[in-house]
């Protein structure tokens, strides 16, 4: 008698194949994972010792630094709040509130199609403003102004995003308790919801600390000011003019830039576990 | 009064018709259910049983493009008329679904929660309520040292009756329950349908049955629904034993294709 149970010549070539693609695709992510490390790993050594010559520096490299540290760190800030709290509650409106599914899709079509526009249209946008309607507006808010004006869609976005993934059950259950749109989404959507949020509020916070071309644009007409001038702006400036610090400024700036990230990261990341709902 | 004897009607379609969209979802449907009896729902897959219940608490409203024309009574009062707040109706017209929905909280806090939000339970009622209800879904003594644990320690037929216990909290009139069984295995399921014959006693219950099997076990009346029409409804008994039309003796025989 055959034994039927022993595998077959084309049986073993599938298995070869897919193999073959498994550890092409593990070996490209193990890379990427590499890579990456190297990168912060690297930035951070570096810069580190940048940020010490930096700041030993008695001409005005030091002061450069500290304030566009500062000036990052501000700009960043506020831009967050003010993306955070616009871009969620629209997204929240326009997802759950909206009883129009057909509205809902178009809305989200034309801010899918905001959220890829290049940031630097967006810092045209912002230069016009400061020039215009918001002349006179100190450097700093217009910068963080700006630069909401980007997370806004991404956020709403990440908003959708989060609350599609919470399941239709729990809208209906809530509904059926005679519980409100409002309290649905209060109780049951948002703690649900929570962590896709956190995640895209992330990549906001981090993104608005390191951008540059947006910010270069507004520069060209803020030239008298540098409260505008972020680290980024800062490296880009620095290398511009070159000089013997400018080197040393570009990869303190790099490392803080990347601690930053990481350590937004590990925080949120801490924060997202505190969201976890019982369930 | 009236409302004491059995037989008063508590809630009572006529000429209802459901579109959703363009597409006709229930024809001209007349329904009238009698207080504390169990009203039974049979039909095929996709044959208006659920939009049905779901027209009996305005959970309808939801569904995108539904229109619903014609008119459903409740105690003698139009559902549908323009006074009316679907979220009054829901807390009087309780409903459980399918599969287990727990809330993303603990059981305590899951069956208090619709009590809660309309305001019907005060604070320190709350413990009495959770204990009260789940003692009438028969499961306090199962859960009542684990009430602030997530519902998913629970098995899916101990979280359907969290799921039904959240509804009783709410003293609701009349309860809908669509195929509550269904997500079940028999065991739990029995402890339901035996859980459906004691809720009759306190209030009206309308229940979408998986099977006729069930319809036959726990209602005392039966409706059938074929592609959005309602069949013929009657007494359980004689719906499955001497039904007027030929098309409810084919599905109550099987022989339906």
């Amino acid at each position: 008698m055959t034994d039927v149970l022993v595998s077959s010549p084309v049986r073993g070539r599938r298995r070869l194949l897919g193999n073959i693609i498994l550890t092409a695709c593990g070996t490209v992510g193990g890379l990427t994972l590499l890579a990456l490390l190297v990168l912060v790993v690297w930035s951070i050594g570096q810069g580190l010792a940048d940020i010490g010559g930096t700041l030993g520096r008695s001409d005005d490299a030091s002061d450069i630094f500290i304030a566009a540290c500062t000036n990052s760190l501000l700009v960043s800030l506020l831009a967050t709040l003010g993306s955070v709290s616009l871009g969620v509650g629209a997204g929240i409106y326009v997802s759950e509130v909206i009883h129009s599914p057909r509205l809902t899709r178009g809305i989200f079509g034309m801010v899918q199609s905001l959220a890829s526009l290049p940031s630097v249209v967006f810092g045209i946008v912002g230069m016009h403003m400061v020039t215009g309607i918001l002349a006179g507006v100190p450097g700093l808010l217009a910068a963080a102004l700006t630069l909401s004006l980007i997370a806004i869609p991404r956020i709403m976005l990440a908003t959708r995003d989060a609350l599609l993934q919470v399941p239709d059950t729990m809208r209906v259950a809530s509904y059926a308790l005679g519980a409100t749109r409002l309290q649905t989404v209060r109780y049951h959507i948002l703690p649900l919801a929570m962590r896709g949020i956190t995640g895209g509020v992330l990549t906001t916070m981090t993104r608005n600390f390191g951008a540059s071309a947006p910010l270069v644009m507004l520069g060209l007409v803020l030239r008298n000011e540098t409260s505008w001038q972020t680290l980024p702006v800062g490296v880009m400036q620095a290398m511009a003019t070159g000089g013997k610090s400018a080197a040393e400024l570009a990869g303190a700036a790099v490392a803080v830039v990347v601690m930053v990230h990481v350590g937004v990261t590990l925080w949120a990341t801490s924060m997202q576990r505190r969201f976890q709902p019982l369930n | 009064m009236a409302e004491i004897t059995p037989a008063t009607t508590v809630l009572e379609a006529s000429h209802m018709t459901v579109h959703y969209g363009s597409q006709l979802a229930l024809r001209d449907i007349n329904l009238s259910v009698a207080e504390n009896t169990v009203t039974a729902l049979m039909g095929p897959v996709s044959s208006g049983k659920t939009t049905l219940l779901r027209t009996f608490n305005r959970l309808i409203d939801l569904a995108p493009g539904a229109r619903v024309s014609g008119s459903v009574l409740y105690r003698g009062r139009e559902l549908y008329a323009a006074s009316v707040d679907a979220g009054e109706v829901r807390r009087r017209i309780g409903m459980v679904f399918r599969t287990p929905t727990p809330f993303p909280r603990s059981i305590g806090a899951n069956v208090a929660w619709g009590a809660e939000v309309n305001g019907l339970a005060k604070s320190e009622d709350v413990e009495g309520l959770v204990e009260k209800s789940l003692t009438r879904a028969g499961l306090w003594r199962d859960v009542k040292d684990r009430l602030n644990a997530a519902p998913s320690v629970l098995t899916l037929g101990e979280q359907q009756r969290v799921c039904i216990a959240r509804a009783l909290a709410m003293e609701p009139d009349i309860l809908l329950l669509d195929e509550p069984c269904a997500a079940l295995d028999p065991v739990s399921s029995a402890r339901i349908e035996d859980l459906i014959v004691e809720l009759k006693e306190t209030c009206t219950i309308v229940v979408v049955a998986e099977t006729m099997q069930q319809a036959a076990r726990v209602s005392d009346f039966a409706a059938l629904l074929l592609e959005g029409e309602l069949i013929e409804v009657a007494d359980t008994k004689t719906l499955f034993t001497r039904p007027r039309d030929k098309r409810t003796e084919e599905y109550v025989t099987g022989r339906f294709a």
